[in-house]
């Protein structure tokens, strides 16, 4: 063999190797032993899901919930957020649990990575024989958990819900807005609630806001108005000068900021002290909580928020107050990082229920697959056959104050 | 293009800031610190804490510009605490060591501010005013414009010290052999300290500068600036005030163009690393730095 055809089999090797499946894409990761259906292969829909099926993690006295969440790493949530997820069933199992079975939680540090993500699955499975799991990371990091608990046929809510769920993950729900759909939301409130007719939008640069921000600077176009700034940064990175110059030089008078919170204040409070104030706006699942108000108190006055979620101030979260506080009420309750663990637990209580004493892993999913349910402080669930992101409403959130309050009530059109 | 040039400069500015004072460990103790960034920001956080929240026991709330003064005399302090306690314990070891060492102080640093002040984001409102000038189509804000101006204000100040003073030359005197400098009667006890404390200073300053201009300072975010006016440093000669100027000034530079321009996560840090190995492998002792010096 000639030196030339060696080199060329060898670049063909590298970049085969390259090409090929990420470790993301790898069906079987982490010792699976199920079977995946692949391309082409009969995807089980509800109907042929037959019987309760297995019921790891209960018994006639308990159910055992698992949680994945990033507590520690690159993007950690806040620590007191557990506190919402266990005021939630302590309520629960104060008033007799479900079906008579209290409810047990186990929680696990992702450290914001999706390979710890999925050991930690792995465990909560193996050794915690937990029944189904709630996955709360950054979107690529839960998309690659979300698959992996596909793989071992658990059910699991995702609180994000990707653009792109593929159709035969059929064992993971989505309980917020997809990213799509609120792109396209994202575009007509700008331009039918806010009037702008120059809008912005700067992104984190990961694949997963591809299509919501597609959606929004499609819908933008389509409604007439311009979208002046456009541009991913590094979530990673601190000097937003450049951006925050270009933006004021825009003229836009919306900037979504389509990332996560640190980045979202810094880069405000940069364009702040540059004398740029336009309206921030805030997706669904980002910065929508009052900590930011902490870091950008002067850049972030009136900024708008897409929320699954209530704010505290409405009356309607008065039931999560009064149970986050705990018996004394003097616990500081303005935390809206809780209001999420309660929510959370709502739908999967609700899901629980409705699939029935007889309780086994086939029908939860079948009772999440069926799901339409008002939770108290959440956007309207509304799974059906062929739909698992199921809160395409969102309400709109306003900054007073130092804090959100409620600007719009759940919708899921803004028209002219 | 020449807007990202200008805030590069100014950021790069207030990483040279901790920069001169890495290079004045090194010629006092031939340590290199990676503590810097992390010993400046825990007076800062401190400074923040008081003008929010009040000093414990007073009550009184520190007014803005006291929290430029407070990071500078706590890293002061900070300085020579750890220089005392610990970095004066290993100027006889192999300077590996020493590395180790700050390292630890690094992490204890950062691990201290994240339990003391949480792990969000602290807002960091500026110290020196909320002005801003125009420049070359640009806006630079009251820090960065003040960073630049302290930095040259520092720069020519060491450089007047250890060239024109009897301390100073006794620190060079350290510098070039610890033990005939001691014969001779240096206090070489002192200049330990001294470069400890005034490198403490430097960092109080450049966490004070930094925060606001990037609008906001996390823990260990000190520590990444740190490690990219070491990179700095090592760029424009260990042993070199102006160098390590030069070197801080082309990293600042460089993140700012290819961070404006290439959105990839890490793409500003993957063209300093390059921009070090090149030096280390074409000139390792950096572009203004004596022989011998790397």
């Amino acid at each position: 063999m000639s030196r030339r055809s060696t080199i060329a089999l060898l670049l063909a090797a590298v970049l085969g190797t390259a090409c090929g499946p990420r470790f993301d894409d790898d069906a079987g990761g982490l010792g699976s032993a199920t079977t995946v259906p692949g391309p082409g292969a009969t995807v089980p829909t509800p109907s042929t899901i037959a019987g309760p099926g297995p019921a790891p993690g209960v018994t006639d006295t308990e159910i055992k919930i698992g949680y994945l969440l990033p507590l520690t790493g690159a993007a950690p949530i806040p620590s007191r957020f557990d506190k919402g997820v266990n005021a939630y069933w302590d309520y629960v199992n104060e008033r007799g649990g479900i079906d008579g079975r209290q409810v047990k939680v186990v929680i696990e540090d992702t450290e914001s990575q999706a390979e710890v993500g999925k050991d930690k699955a792995k465990k909560l499975i193996e050794s915690d024989k937990v029944f189904a799991v709630v996955v709360l990371d950054r979107l690529e990091n839960q998309e690659a958990i979300g698959r992996y608990l596909n793989d071992r046929q658990i059910p699991n809510l995702a609180i994000q819900a990707p653009a792109n769920l593929p159709a035969d993950q059929i064992w993971s729900f989505g309980v917020t807005i997809d990213h799509a759909v609120q792109g396209r939301l994202a575009a007509q409130y700008f331009v039918h609630e806010l009037d702008a007719t120059k809008v912005a939008i700067v992104y984190e640069n990961t694949p997963t806001l591809d299509p919501g921000r597609e959606a929004f600077e499609a819908e933008a176009d389509a409604l007439g108005a311009d979208v002046v700034y456009s541009k991913a940064i590094d979530g990673q990175g601190n000097d937003f000068s450049s951006e925050a110059l270009a933006l004021s030089q825009s003229g836009a008078e919306v900037v979504w900021l389509y990332m996560a919170p640190t980045p979202a204040a810094k880069l405000a409070n940069q364009a702040d002290a540059a004398g740029f104030h336009p309206v921030w706006f805030a997706n669904s699942i980002s910065w929508a909580f009052n900590l930011v108000f902490a870091v950008g108190p002067e850049s972030l006055v009136g900024a708008r928020a897409f929320s699954p979620w209530l704010p505290l101030a409405d009356a309607r979260a008065e039931t999560f107050l009064e149970a986050f506080r705990g018996p004394g009420g003097a616990e500081a309750a303005d935390d809206d990082l809780g209001i999420v663990g309660w929510g959370i637990g709502q739908i999967l209580a609700e899901a629980i229920a409705n699939a029935g004493p007889e309780l086994g892993q086939n029908s939860l999913r079948d009772a999440l697959q069926h799901l339409q349910f008002e939770p108290d402080i959440w956007a309207p669930i509304a799974f059906d056959d062929g739909v698992r992101q199921g809160a395409n409403q969102v309400a709109v959130l306003k900054e007073e104050d130092g804090h959100w309050v409620l600007e719009h009530d759940f919708a899921g059109e803004f028209p002219e | 293009m020449i807007a990202r040039i200008i805030t590069g400069l100014s950021a790069g500015a207030a990483y040279a800031i901790v920069a001169v004072g890495v290079v004045l460990i090194f010629k006092g103790t031939k340590a290199l610190s990676v503590a810097q960034g992390e010993i400046g920001a825990f007076g800062f956080f401190l400074g923040l804490r008081w003008a929010d929240r009040g000093v414990p026991g007073l009550g009184w709330h520190v007014p803005r510009f006291a929290t430029l003064l407070i990071a500078i005399v706590i890293g002061a302090l900070v300085g020579a605490v750890l220089e005392r306690t610990v970095m004066r314990r290993l100027v006889t070891r192999p300077p590996l060591d020493a590395l180790i060492a700050t390292l630890g102080i690094a992490l204890f640093l950062a691990l201290l501010e994240k339990e003391m002040f949480g792990t969000a984001t602290q807002f960091a409102p500026s110290p020196v005013g909320e002005w801003k000038i125009e420049l070359l189509g640009t806006s630079l804000t009251a820090p960065r414009v003040i960073a630049i101006v302290s930095v040259l204000i520092v720069a020519a100040a060491v450089w007047l010290f250890l060239n024109r003073t009897k301390f100073g030359l006794a620190v060079l005197a350290t510098t070039g052999d610890p033990v005939v400098a001691r014969v001779l009667g240096v206090p070489v006890n002192r200049v330990y300290r001294f470069t400890w404390v005034a490198a403490g200073a430097l960092s109080g300053l450049a966490a004070a500068l930094l925060g606001p201009a990037f609008g906001g300072l996390t823990p260990f975010d000190m520590t990444r600036f740190s490690l990219r006016a070491l990179a700095g440093a090592v760029i424009g000669g260990l042993d070199s005030v102006w160098g390590a100027i030069v070197g801080c000034l082309a990293i600042g530079v460089l993140e700012g163009v290819v961070g404006g321009s290439v959105s990839t996560a890490g793409a500003p840090e993957l063209a300093v690393l390059a921009l070090v190995l090149a030096t280390l492998l074409l000139r390792p002792r950096g572009l203004l730095g004596a022989e011998g010096a790397a």
